[in-house]
């Protein structure tokens, strides 16, 4: 397996194999450029974006066997794990999920932590990225079938042991809450 | 949330942030926008 090399871009350090450093770095910058405009500032700790290209290594950082359809996250020490594109679009069920998009949203919490020191309420923060020009979502099938039953109220907090029970309904929850 | 745009969302967040609590939160949303986070939920779910 190719070795993953680390380049420094600023803002933050990029690790990922040699062949994919320029193409990379080229969606990181943008994502983090986009980031700056939402919030109207700069971050001043730098962070790490960690590309992954098995589901194995993407678990061993997240420490814990993770639902075939998470496709990236951010932690709280500011680390953002992600696959790369063609990973991306194997695991994640939304047809329109991007390594672009999956940083524009991680890199968003990373602003989010560092702006306002939390991660909560866990539905605005999610929310507010699952709104164009963000990344496109939609509510799939299945989301419609759950919103039906008896919901849980807007989650306010996640933590690595619910966050897969709590998901389901996180991400549509905090999609229409925001959208209103 | 939406019709509230971005910059009222941030100015709500960055009042939140003084206090980083499930309180805090729920006094600055309803400072910033003028009713409580409970009545959002039942805006968008359609709650009784």
């Amino acid at each position: 397996m190719p070795e993953k090399v680390k380049t420094d871009l600023g803002f933050a350090d990029l690790q990922c194999r040699k062949s994919d450093v320029g193409r990379i770095s080229r969606i990181a910058k943008a994502a983090y450029s986009f980031n700056r405009r939402f919030f109207g500032k700069e971050i001043k700790k730098p962070f790490h974006i960690i590309i992954c290209y098995s589901r194995k290594e993407f678990d061993d950082i997240w420490g814990a066997e993770t639902d075939a359809w998470l496709t990236g996250f951010a932690t709280k020490t500011g680390t953002i794990v992600s696959f790369r594109d063609d990973l991306i679009r194997k695991y994640n069920p939304r047809k329109e999920a991007t390594l672009a998009g999956t940083l524009r949203h991680e890199i968003n919490h990373i602003f989010y932590f560092q702006i306002y020191g939390s991660y909560e309420p866990a539905w605005l923060l999610e929310g507010l990225t699952l709104q164009p020009p963000f990344e496109p979502f939609t509510l799939m099938e299945n989301d419609k079938k759950r919103l039906k039953g008896p919901l849980p109220h807007l989650i306010y907090s996640t933590n690595g042991k619910t966050f897969f029970k709590q998901a389901p309904f996180l991400y549509s929850m905090a999609f229409l809450a925001t959208r209103h | 949330m939406k019709r509230h745009g971005r910059a009222k969302i941030l100015r709500m967040l960055a009042l939140y942030s003084k206090t980083g609590t499930k309180k805090g939160f729920e006094t600055a949303f309803k400072r910033e926008f003028g009713y409580p986070v409970k009545e959002l939920e039942g805006r968008v779910f359609k709650r009784p």
